[in-house]
């Protein structure tokens, strides 16, 4: 689904992200771990394509975000860790506005909307101004706008900031719902027991260098992942 | 703390200056003395306008023993100019800023963060009224001779030309903040606010300045009977002249204005930026939407940002509202003024109807929508560069905003212009064209300037709007291209005649518009992704 060769990404002389190699199939949850600047917000705006690198490939369903980026994009959404959203627009404005760029037929949004934002307690709250919202609420309403186009990879930078333990719950339902359909998920985080007990594979990343990469197994051993992900910083 | 606070003010003004938003780090010395230096040539061409202005008035007023009145008329010109600068910034700067929760949340005085934000609504209109009142001093004390009396009462009256300029901003910024708290469709009542504001202002202005113009012709006559039925503009006019006893009256009360301003601005700030307005909650009603093609979607969202922020309207769509007032005005009293004006340039034929063109081209200058636009999207750029969106759609839509706006009010200002004058058929049918075409060439390149120049990372949105370069460049850059039309009408006009002369600029315009537009859907769709 989401193939990323020998990734390098430089910023005047500094190295944010050094060669770095994934393979994310259908079907898995990749969490992505690293201490803060790392290289994980640079490997994940390069992934999507709103950010140059200098040189490797990142492919999404064998196709070249460099070379066809629209293509790409349509088959992806992407949640950064700070949802800055349009504060002019209401909630539903944003959702319908998201839906009319992916082309989402009238009916079929509505279903969509009404599906997520109950599940997610947002409905009552979609008429008003996104400016009206809080953190959690912006995160969210930025969660439906990636599920309404069903998305068959979803791409996040700390989803998990700033939800209540109810919404974190549903939003780790629809994770695993979408993977179980054939989609595939990559996500950065910080907090390491959620990525212990929700992913197929993880990925640590040290000073834009891959350090270690695999199924959850494989990682942390029998070890927690905790422990390994310091034991690793400490190196 | 004030002192770190008023240069952390300074620096986000003058960011651009300094800091390179592409590359993503601070600018060269040597660039930055650049930048300051296309600053100070603007300021001074500036400067240089109002300068002609105060050369032709002052030795005749001297000459007539009437100094206090040159004065009196380049300090009023002052005060206008120092108010429009700054008038609509005061609210923004002050309550709109995204940092006030952060800096509230600091161990800083109130005081602190509003005095230096004050302090720099008053530098703006002092920088402003410096461009009128600095050369009007230097002017001045060529022909009088300079004296420590006169150069003092100089700097004297340009305080406190600049302490009006900012006691009128904190009076409108003061307004409509109150207004914000207590309505609920806040954009479009704090649009009519300031209008009503600007058009009493002007109205007072125009008004007063009709009864200077007829007091400078008739100089001596009224020099007399304005000492008697005006006396503050008399003692107003006499400080430039180094009058003690008048600037220490007129230095005083302004000081007393300017603390009890201040006082008001201070004790009610935390009140105005703390307060969550009045808004009735918005009850959703689940219903199925219309689909919209991309482009429809992306300029919908355009125009949602355009109509949601009142600074945005007043600094950069003011002229979809004034255009049209041109056209009225043309129609109602254009029969009186045209012919005069028509035979005042009869010995040099065609060049009416080449004049009456470029000032309605000018006229669609006053809208620069397009030049924000893409630095507004600031920290949610990511929503537009992570769609499946094609970046050359995204400038379309920006650039079709600025258009729409601008075209409709200019189409029906050319129209009235073209039933009212006297020409021929084909000077009327370009009256109306070529305006047009230059409102495209406008969007166009304001579109261009947006992407080759934006400014991303913003505390408040006044500064992409107002004090960037790119606003600069947008401001100047269409005058280059009706200076061409100058050239082009004294090199060929006069040969050729208005007409065709017209049509070849109309063309010249068509073609730079379509390769601006070219340039967009590549090389800036290319630039936009990439920001």
């Amino acid at each position: 689904m989401l193939k990323i060769e020998h990734l390098t990404k430089t910023y005047g002389d500094k190295k944010a992200v050094d060669d770095l190699s994934l393979h994310i199939h259908k079907g898995e949850i990749y969490g992505f771990i690293g201490h803060n600047g790392a290289g994980k917000t640079t490997t994940i705006k390069s992934v999507i394509g709103i950010q140059q690198f200098d040189s490797g490939t990142v492919t999404i369903d064998g196709i070249s975000i460099r070379r066809d980026p629209m293509k790409c994009k349509k088959e992806i959404a992407y949640i950064p860790d700070n949802p800055d959203l349009y504060d002019f627009m209401s909630g539903i404005k944003y959702l319908n506005f998201v839906a009319d760029v992916y082309r989402i037929p009238a009916d079929v949004r509505k279903e969509r909307i009404h599906r997520y934002a109950e599940a997610f307690e947002l409905t009552n709250d979609l008429g008003q101004p996104i400016s009206a919202y809080s953190h959690g609420m912006k995160q969210k309403l930025a969660i439906i706008a990636a599920w309404i186009h069903e998305p068959k990879l979803v791409i996040m930078d700390e989803p998990f900031v700033g939800l209540d333990p109810k919404a974190a719950h549903i939003l780790k339902e629809m994770m695993r719902e979408l993977c179980d359909n054939g989609g595939a998920i990559f996500f950065s985080t910080h907090v390491l027991e959620v990525a212990e007990k929700l992913c197929d594979k993880v990925a640590i990343i040290n000073h834009g260098k891959l350090v270690k990469a695999g199924t959850m197994d494989e990682v942390k051993g029998d070890d927690s992942l905790e422990e390994v992900f310091l034991e690793l910083e400490a190196v | 703390m004030f002192g770190t606070l008023l240069k952390k003010e300074f620096f986000e003004i003058f960011r651009v200056y300094f800091y390179n938003e592409k590359k993503n780090k601070m600018r060269s010395k040597a660039a930055v003395a650049a930048w300051f230096i296309f600053y100070a040539a603007i300021m001074l061409l500036f400067a240089g306008i109002f300068a002609g202005v105060a050369f032709s008035m002052c030795k005749g007023l001297l000459d007539a023993r009437l100094g206090w009145m040159y004065y009196t008329v380049m300090g009023g010109i002052a005060v206008v100019l120092g108010v429009f600068a700054s008038v609509f910034n005061t609210y923004p700067r002050l309550y709109l800023a995204k940092d006030n929760n952060l800096l509230l949340s600091m161990p800083i005085s109130v005081k602190d963060i509003v005095f230096s934000r004050l302090a720099d609504a008053y530098l703006l209109g002092a920088l402003y009224s410096g461009t009128v009142f600095i050369p009007s001093i230097l002017i001045y004390l060529y022909y009088a001779g300079v004296s420590a009396k006169a150069v003092i009462g100089g700097i004297v009256m340009f305080l406190i030309i600049s302490a009006i300029a900012f006691v009128l901003s904190c009076l409108l910024g003061y307004a409509v903040a109150k207004i914000s708290v207590k309505i609920k469709k806040k954009s479009f009542v704090t649009v009519l606010a300031s209008l009503l504001f600007f058009g009493l202002y002007y109205f007072c202005y125009f008004k007063a300045s009709d009864v200077l113009q007829d007091v400078v012709l008739n100089a001596v006559l009224y020099g007399e009977k304005i000492k008697g039925g005006a006396y503050l503009l008399y003692m107003f006019g006499t400080i430039g002249e180094g009058h003690i006893a008048n600037s220490l009256i007129y230095a005083g009360a302004m000081a007393t204005i300017c603390y009890i301003v201040a006082k008001v601005m201070l004790n009610s700030f935390l009140g105005i930026v703390t307060s969550t307005g009045k808004a009735d909650r918005v009850k959703y009603v689940e219903k199925t939407a219309k689909e919209r093609t991309v482009f429809a979607a992306v300029l919908s969202k355009e125009f949602g940002r355009f109509t949601s922020s009142p600074n945005y309207m007043l600094s950069c769509g003011l002229g979809t509202l004034l255009i049209p007032i041109v056209g009225v005005l043309a129609l109602v009293k254009g029969s009186s003024f045209l012919p005069v004006f028509k035979e005042m340039l009869s010995d040099r034929q065609g060049v009416f109807v080449v004049l009456i063109v470029g000032a309605l081209c000018l006229l669609a200058t006053m809208n620069d929508i397009a030049t924000p636009s893409v630095s507004l999207e600031g920290k949610s750029i990511w929503i537009m560069q992570s769609m499946p969106i094609d970046p050359a759609i995204i400038l379309r839509a920006k650039g079709m905003m600025q258009f729409i706006f601008t075209a409709v009010p200019i189409l029906f200002t050319t129209i009235c212009v073209s039933i009212v004058i006297d020409a021929t058929i084909a000077d009327k049918i370009l009256i109306v064209i070529v305006p047009l075409i230059f409102t495209a060439f406008s969007a166009v390149f304001n579109t261009f300037i947006a992407v080759k120049m934006p400014v991303l990372s913003w505390t408040n949105e006044i500064a992409p709007m107002k004090q960037s370069g790119g606003v600069a460049v947008s401001l100047f850059g269409p005058d280059a291209i009706l200076i061409a039309l100058g050239v082009l009408y004294y090199l060929l006009g006069y040969r050729i005649g208005s007409a065709p002369c017209l049509m070849f600029f109309g063309c010249l315009c068509s073609l730079v518009t379509v390769m601006i537009a070219g340039w967009l859907r590549n090389k800036g769709a290319k630039a936009y992704s990439n920001l």
